[in-house]
């Protein structure tokens, strides 16, 4: 069978078969064994031991393997025909040690053992046999001048040991031995001592000996078998060694303990070269049905799309199976994590692979190993939002300042009826028309000024957040069956008051061999989130700041200006209707409840048959299923509810009558969403394997056929004057509603929520591909692959996208060359080239082929009296295809110096063509623009990955780093031809797309200061100075750089000392820039929206040019009330996209720091667990900012330079894992 | 066993999906085929509802028939008072389109649409198809009109065939570059040609007002023709209209004297929005031959609204004390209080007409027998509206005017400002007037008083010609480098 495969090669086999094949079974099923594992877990763990206790028969050696397997844990690994030649074994044990009862077991025997971790592997042994005791023939090293220190080091077995670092100490040298284990220091004093290290010795001090020569033995390092680094494609599993494409892995001790967030993608910022985790607002992409967490964006290798709609996010494969994100995965649950970053190793996902592709792959149980129960957890504050970073009035100063900038003039009293008048600006009003006295009115004006609600905002609206997770795993295998299995619990604290959210996640994956030739394997998961909200209002520290919301006897306070109806109208409308106007949020958020309860459930089957020789058949199955409801009750009694019913309100006839009211008053809104999704993949492919040249060449092929296809449906219905008590609803006219009702208090009342409504999508893909490989000789590896893919994206026109996406990829492992045996210092180098086409599909309905109608139903449409309709929804546009990318990859693998530094360096070329872009139209069409083709943009780049094993010895400190930067150059090559109209300097300050410039470039005004009115001014490129609106045109904006920063990367370190480690995860973006955020009140009321997330101003407002003569010491423009003449007058974005304010985005940060302590082996005795790992981590430490400005460049909006403010400062976690 | 598994590899491995695999429509979508899809087409709301811009909500602003009250009617939008100062410049935004010119030339595509293909529809007769080919014929050429009365100089015989038009747009595609504005004679002639086209396969009545019938064609053209100063033209085709109109009952006025008298349907009137009339009911069709409704009302960031407008003292004056159109006017501010200098602004229609109202086409016909002498039609016709209005003792023409050609017709255009005034229709009066010999001489003002209650303001004089003509925005002659700019 494959597991037990014969060859060199069958080793890494065994890790890429049991990673691929993950399969599912019936949730009932998974759920019994589930519950019956974990209750028999201690029970499985405490009589696990390393001794054998066996009496019968003689056996076949085999069989006697496998009775030792099933005693301890242990999993033999050796080649079929080795036992060919072997006697069966007659022995009796009874609680003999393991090494023991392998000794007895093979003695006599054409064999030996080796004990590596839990493997036992068994070699036929050598013949003949080499002398192996006896040191190297050391006359040949010729003799040992006085003062120079020369040895030779070899290891147990007395074999010269090449390629050993040796380090002396005091006099700072370093050395490496040669091809014999040879080493000599020339001027090394007597007394200096002597460090010798390697990745497979166990290091080594001793004292410097000179004039005579050294003998050193090493001690093999028995830990760890040499590392081999598989990639995961999803299609197939490449070691590291043959893989001619780019791959990147994160090292998942980071990424298991980064705890300040859930988020897969999140938590490999700063790990893997070449991939950008955006920042900021936006940087999240929607959670499909809200299920799980959400996906942090990135993008790899720089943005290759520049249409909006279209994705720049990387593609998503767990299992195999591509999934619309990773959102509802427990972080816990993961295995192992492969970026696929070039064309080899991204083409096999053909139109959708431009991206790059996150490969993630779910643990799961392996073979003949004993049962074992992991415990993870952890808990992560992160308090309360910090408002610091957003500077705004304190309500002294804005209430002076409102009193500078009142213009009953511009803003008569008369025109404020439909408008929104706050409490200062009422008082400033009644002062003006006489209503109070001017001395009542600073009264009252100074009783606002001494209000600050910043507390009462902080305590009311927010409360610290946190994450609360725990997972209980258990894993174990026997010879036909294996299996992982885990529960996760995660309890998440928004900042958000009334909000609750938790998370229970179970995973289940087996694996089963059914006969020789059949491998079966299910993966299951389920995740279901509960969730229930209030409805607190959004408020930040941008609201008026006098505004409290609780008053001194903790009655919740009133505001009923919060709309936009004049007093005296306000009251004229509750007058006539009868309804309340009153409103104050603190009652107001209870008024509204939300809940939900979501589950995603995920399928993946996986079936190997053995066909003939080396073919077999593969074949992956995949199922989604994200079933979700949710429901919102809005109260009648609610602020929002009333307002609406307002609207439907008629007055009485008579006065004193009662108001008629055309919606049911009493009861509430209660809505049901139902929310489904249902995805399934069936992928079937053919696979050869075969060992050409005696086994020295390797040849594997793959062909397959492979289809997709992602529903989305959700529908939502509503019934209107629901008694939560009673179940009871009211049954409304919606038909006539809907049409609109006339003469109502308001003047005309109109429906717009439906009783049901339903939205479905669906994207398919029909999808050929094929793989190829061939190993000539170890040393010189060939790629290829080629898939073509058909959607229904694009209409019916499938012929446009007959668009092959292929790559060729080659490595040349010269290190292992005859020529490069010299060369001591370099343990291993290979070379890589690949080149290829990848695709990047647009989203569901970009485009079609023909007019697209959308239904318009009469009774649901007010104002739709002539019946149903159709309209267009999507005009025509034949000539639309996928965006392909050329992709050019150039690296070099090297282990250097002892394996001590490793890493890879690559060179990349990404060149994307017919971009999908809104191409613009001429208007006359009817249309502005139309999806289309065209365009051309152009990455380049550079990524380093260095990992140096800085420090490593045995017992004592170990440092290692891990380093990557990358470089990307973004070019937007080519776009359509602007039209005329672009050439105005809008297109240039405003638009992020310019051909010949990177994307996100950013232009701004050459600014030229302020006039005596205040007014901002620009230098013209031909270097006039003007204020005028509308004047500049494109050329005379100047470029100031990209918001994109071309550098980026992470730097790591990780400090062990015995059991305790410390890791220092460093993040770093150069070369960037962005606008810092400025003033933007330069006209109308300070206060105009009625919400509580605007109404204050920054704090540089008050540095505003006031008088003439200020603009000597100002650049902040002046404020003009009036709107109109503001207009007219000037433009104010000559300062606020002014070069002046255009900064740095460069800085340096501390995603996280982790202090961790394993117990030490002594102590894990004691308590009879196999590990304890307690770690406390705190995060997001800013250390160095290229701007003077003051900001956070994560918190800025970098395009337009508005700030945002920081969900938490930092966040702090304590976590646990425990093994058993 | 080996070959089994042989077999069940192949059977799974070529499971092939259908070819109906990747053809599939999302829901809620369609393509036209049908008739009937055709049919729904022309039932698209968007051809006889603007709730957010649209309309005649540019020319609103434009009409010399009202002033405006600066404090309430700056502070709404910048490019209001460019257009209520006739500036030569309203646009210079990138990509900001009128609101009716946005509107216009996306339904454009549709009725091109329906024209080029519904004749090859499946399911259909033969004449149905040709019904709704002529109503999108029709529609076409009322839309045509609608811009030739913006972005074109009013007709002209002398100079048609040397002025810009409006481009003629006859098919749908997306992927034209190029357009040619033409003449204002081949624009007109364009109008002419697809009413004509049309009005012999249109229904004398349809079911739903909205929906191009015989006489509401016939009407338009007759307009269109009058508007060209060729009344001989236009009478016959007006008659009809009319004939055809009050026989099948397809639209009728109200009576003013019965829905505002004792227990109207119109009453009680609202302090904030005034009657209950079809001002405030953007579904009422009762007196539309071809009902097609923009919002007019206050101002809503989309639609310019018509906040701060307010009569001048000469439209005030054209009404007589007992009109009961005065009961949409009121002389209170939005909240309430008074404007001392008495000034009206029209709170009584948040939702105006732009199609064909019934009492337009009384007037068009009154217009048309009065220019040509038929000066007792022209009365009967006039007065059949005025009695719906007023008390019959006011709605008599007074004989001095009755008699007197000249008189009567500008009593008959003056009885079109006071049935719309502040409604934009005065806008393309202005236009045609400014060619009239009847009122050579005409200059059209503007007074933006100070604040309202001032007797004070700033007066704006209409550049004429140029200024009777909108210059195309920005956006349309920059992306289409051949098009000359109206001066």
């Amino acid at each position: 069978m494959l597991f037990f495969s014969t060859g060199k090669f069958g080793r890494y086999v065994v890790r890429s078969t049991s990673q691929n094949c993950q399969t599912k079974t019936l949730l009932v099923m998974k759920l019994t064994t589930l519950f019956m594992l974990v209750a028999t877990f201690h029970v499985a763990a405490s009589s696990s031991a390393q001794t054998v206790t066996y009496a019968g028969q003689a056996i076949p050696l085999q069989k006697m393997f496998s009775i030792i397997e099933k005693q301890t844990g242990y999993v033999f690994f050796y080649e079929s025909a080795d036992l060919n030649d072997t006697r069966p074994v007659s022995v009796a044990f009874k609680k003999t040690p393991l090494l023991t009862t392998l000794q007895i077991v093979t003695a006599g025997q054409p064999l030996e053992f080796e004990v590596q971790g839990h493997t036992i592997f068994i070699y036929k042994k050598k013949s003949p046999e080499k002398p192996d005791d006896s040191p190297p023939m050391i006359d040949t090293l010729g003799t040992v001048e006085p003062g120079e220190v020369r040895g030779i080091v070899f290891d147990e077995s007395g074999q010269p040991v090449p390629g050993v670092t040796i380090y002396a100490r005091k006099a700072r040298l370093l050395e490496v031995s040669d091809e014999k284990g040879v080493f000599a220091f020339i001027k090394v004093e007597p007394g200096d001592t002597l460090v010798f290290t390697s990745i497979n010795y166990e290091s080594k001090t001793v004292v410097a000996i000179a004039g005579t020569l050294m003998q050193v033995r090493l001690k093999s390092k028995v830990t760890k078998l040499q590392e081999v680094t598989v990639y995961n494609t999803g299609y197939q599993v490449l070691s590291k060694e043959r893989a001619t494409g780019s791959f990147s892995k994160p090292d998942m001790e980071v990424f298991k303990k980064r705890t300040g967030s859930q988020d897969i993608i999140t938590r490999l910022e700063g790990q893997i070269p070449g991939m950008v985790i955006t920042t900021g607002n936006n940087a999240t992409s929607a959670n499909i049905n809200g299920n799980g967490v959400v996906t942090q964006k990135s993008t790899i290798r720089g943005v290759a799309t520049v249409t909006p709609g279209m994705t720049a996010a990387p593609l998503y494969v767990l299992n195999g199976v591509i999934v619309p994100d990773f959102g509802s995965l427990n972080a816990d649950d993961i295995a192992d994590i492969t970026v696929l970053k070039d064309a080899a190793a991204a083409a096999i996902y053909g139109a959708r692979a431009t991206n790059g592709v996150i490969v993630a792959n779910t643990k799961s149980g392996a073979r003949m190993q004993r049962i074992a129960i992991n415990y993870s957890g952890y808990f992560n504050y992160q308090g309360k939002p910090d408002f610091n970073m957003v500077p705004v009035l304190n309500s002294r100063q804005y209430i002076q300042t409102a009193r500078e900038i009142f213009d009953p003039v511009a803003y008569p009293y008369a025109g404020q009826t439909y408008n929104y008048t706050p409490p200062h600006q009422r008082i400033l009003y009644d002062a003006y028309n006489g209503v109070i006295t001017r001395a009542e009115a600073d009264r009252k004006l100074d009783s606002l000024a001494a209000i600050n609600n910043m507390s009462q905002i902080r305590s009311l609206w927010y409360r610290p957040a946190f994450t609360n997770n725990h997972t209980i795993s258990a894993s174990g295998g026997g010879s036909v069956y294996s299996f992982y299995a885990s529960l996760g619990y995660t309890e998440n604290q928004s900042n958000s008051p009334g909000d609750h959210n938790n998370v229970y996640k179970i995973n289940l994956s087996q694996n089963f061999n059914a006969g020789k030739s059949i491998r079966f394997g299910l993966n299951a998961s389920l995740i279901n989130t509960v969730t229930s909200s209030k409805k607190p209002i959004a408020i930040t520290n941008r609201s008026l700041p006098y505004q409290l919301f609780k008053d001194a006897s903790g009655n919740p306070i009133n505001m009923p200006y919060m709309q936009y109806y004049s007093d005296s109208l306000r009251q004229i409308l509750q007058t006539r209707s009868g309804i309340s106007l009153d409103y104050s949020p603190l009652t107001d958020m209870n008024y509204t409840t939300n809940s939900a309860n979501l589950i995603n459930i995920n399928l993946t089957g996986n079936l190997t048959v053995k066909l003939y020789k080396g073919l077999s058949f593969v074949g992956t199955y995949g199922y989604i299923k994200m079933p979700g409801t949710a429901h919102t009750f809005s109260d009648n009694r609610g602020f929002t509810q009333r307002q609406t019913l307002l609207g439907f309100a008629v007055a009485a006839s008579t006065p004193g009558g009662t108001p008629t009211n055309y919606l049911p008053t009493t009861g509430g809104d209660y809505q049901t969403r139902n929310n489904d999704q249902r995805n399934y993949t069936v992928r079937n492919q053919l696979a050869f394997e075969a060992r050409p040249a005696n086994g020295r060449d390797y040849l594997s092929l793959q062909a397959g056929q492979e289809i997709l296809q992602q529903y989305g449906e959700n529908t939502s219905s509503t019934v209107m004057g629901y008694d939560p008590a009673l179940g009871t609803y009211a049954l409304i006219d919606y038909n006539r509603l809907r049409q609109g009702v006339f003469n109502t208090v308001t003047g005309y009342g109109a429906l717009y929520n439906s009783p049901f409504s339903v939205s479905t999508s669906l994207s398919r893909f029909r999808s050929y591909f094929g793989l190829g490989s061939y190993t000539y000789n170890g040393k010189y590896s060939l790629d290829a692959s080629i898939r073509e893919d058909h959607s229904n994206l694009f209409g019916s026109d499938v012929s446009a996208q007959n668009k092959p996406a292929w790559s060729i990829g080659t490595k040349w492992q010269i290190g292992r060359e005859n020529f490069m045996k010299p060369v001591k210092w370099v343990n291993d180098l290979a070379l890589r080239a690949t080149y290829g086409i990848t695709g990047n599909s647009p989203y569901v309905g970009a485009a079609t082929s023909t007019d697209v109608l959308y239904a318009i139903n009469a009774s649901q449409s007010y104002g739709a009296i002539a019946g149903d309709a159709f309209t267009i929804n999507s005009v025509a546009n034949r000539k639309l295809s996928w965006e392909s990318t050329h992709t050019l990859n150039i690296a070099i693998d090297y282990t250097v110096l002892n394996r001590v530094i490793s890493g890879s360096i690559d060179f990349y070329n990404r060149t994307t063509t017919n971009l999908l872009n809104t191409l613009p139209l001429n208007p006359l069409t009817g249309y502005a623009s139309v999806p289309g083709n065209f365009g051309e943009i152009n990455n380049k780049g550079v990524e380093l990955s260095l990992l140096s094993n800085n420090m490593d010895n045995p017992g004592g400190f170990k440092w290692t780093t891990n380093f990557n930067i990358s470089y990307n150059r973004n070019k937007l090559v080519t776009l359509s031809k602007p039209n005329l109209y672009q050439n105005i300097r809008n297109y240039n300050v405003g638009s992020t797309l310019l051909e010949g410039k990177p994307l996100q470039s950013m232009y701004a005004f050459k600014f030229a200061g302020l006039d005596n009115m205040g007014d901002p001014r620009i230098e013209l490129h031909d270097k006039t100075v003007t204020k005028a609106r509308d004047v500049a045109k494109s050329e005379d904006a100047i470029y100031m750089g990209t918001s994109v920063p071309p550098f980026s990367g992470g730097l790591s370190n990780n400090f062990r000392f015995k059991g305790v480690s410390l890791g220092v995860n460093m993040i770093y973006r150069l070369g960037g820039i962005m606008r810092r955020p400025v003033n933007q009140k330069y006209t109308g009321p300070l206060a105009q929206s009625a919400n509580f997330r605007s109404g204050n101003v920054d704090v540089s407002f008050l540095d505003r040019w006031k008088n003439p003569g200020d603009e000597a010491h100002t650049n902040i423009p002046s404020y003009v009330s009036d709107n109109y003449t503001s207009y007219m007058r000037r433009e104010t974005e000559y300062y606020t996209l002014a070069d002046i304010n255009v900064v740095s985005q460069s800085y340096l940060k501390i995603r996280d720091i982790t202090l961790s302590y394993e117990l030490q082996p002594r102590l894990l005795r004691t308590l009879r667990v196999q590990g304890i790992n307690v770690y406390l981590q705190a995060t997001n430490f800013l250390l160095w900012k290229a701007n003077k400005v003051g900001i956070d460049p994560e918190y800025v909006e970098v395009s337009s330079g508005s700030s945002f403010i920081p969900p938490f400062k930092h966040s702090y976690s304590m976590g646990l894992n425990v093994s058993l | 066993m080996t070959r089994y598994i042989i077999y069940f590899a192949i059977a799974v491995g070529t499971v092939s999906c259908g070819k109906k695999f990747l053809e599939v429509v999302p829901q809620g979508s369609l393509v036209a085929t049908t008739t009937r899809d055709y049919d729904k087409l022309m039932n698209d709301p968007a051809f006889y509802f603007s709730y957010g811009g649209g309309g005649l909500a540019e020319a609103q602003l434009m009409g010399d028939e009202v002033d405006a009250e600066a404090d309430l009617f700056k502070t709404n939008g910048v490019t209001r008072p460019l257009y209520f100062t006739w500036s030569d410049t309203v646009y210079q935004h990138i990509t900001q389109l009128p609101t009716m010119l946005r509107g216009e030339l996306g339904q454009r595509y549709e009725l091109n649409k329906i024209i080029n293909e519904v004749m090859s529809s499946t399911e259909g007769a033969t004449a149905q198809k040709s019904a709704l080919r002529g109503e999108a014929l029709a529609t076409r050429a009322w839309s045509n009109f609608q811009l030739a009365s913006y972005y074109c100089k009013p007709y002209n015989a002398g100079t048609a065939a040397r002025d810009p038009g409006f481009p003629i747009i006859t098919t749908a595609d997306v992927n034209i570059a190029a357009f040619a504005r033409g003449t204002v004679q081949q624009t007109y002639d364009s109008i002419i040609r697809d009413f004509s086209d049309a009005i012999p396969t249109l229904p004398l009545r349809q079911p739903s007002q909205t929906r191009m019938s015989k006489p509401a064609a016939e009407g338009l053209l007759g307009k269109v023709y009058l508007f060209m100063g060729r009344p001989q033209d236009a009478l016959p085709l007006l008659n009809d209209a009319l004939s055809v109109v009050t026989s099948t009952g397809a639209a009728t006025l109200y009576d003013y004297n019965q829905t505002f008298g004792p227990g109207g349907s119109f009453l009680p009137i609202n302090g904030f929005s005034g009657p209950q009339s079809p001002g405030q009911d953007f579904n009422n069709t009762k007196e539309a031959v071809l009902s097609k409704v923009f919002g007019s009302g206050s101002y809503s960031g989309n639609i310019t609204g018509n906040n701060g407008l307010v009569l001048t003292a000469n439209t005030a004056a054209l009404y007589g004390p007992n009109d009961f159109r005065l009961l949409f006017y009121t002389s209170n501010k939005p909240n309430g209080s008074p404007n001392t200098a008495g000034r009206l602004r029209k709170y009584g229609v948040q939702y105006s007409r732009w199609g064909l109202q019934l009492p337009e086409l009384y007037l068009l016909s009154a217009e048309c027998k009065a220019r040509l002498g038929d000066l007792t039609g022209a009365k009967t016709d006039v007065e059949s509206l005025r009695l719906k209005r007023m008390p019959a003792a006011d709605a008599t023409v007074p004989p001095a005017i009755a008699n007197d050609q000249t008189a009567l017709i500008r009593f008959i255009i003056d009885e079109r400002t006071r049935e719309f005034a502040g409604e934009g229709y005065r806008w393309n009066d202005m236009r045609r007037l400014s060619l009239d010999p009847l009122y050579s001489g005409i200059t059209f003002t503007h007074t933006m008083f100070d604040y309202s209650g001032a007797g004070t303001g700033t007066v704006y004089t209409l550049r004429a010609p140029d200024r009777l003509v909108l210059r195309l925005p920005p956006y349309i002659v920059d992306t289409d480098p051949g098009f000359v700019q109206n001066p």
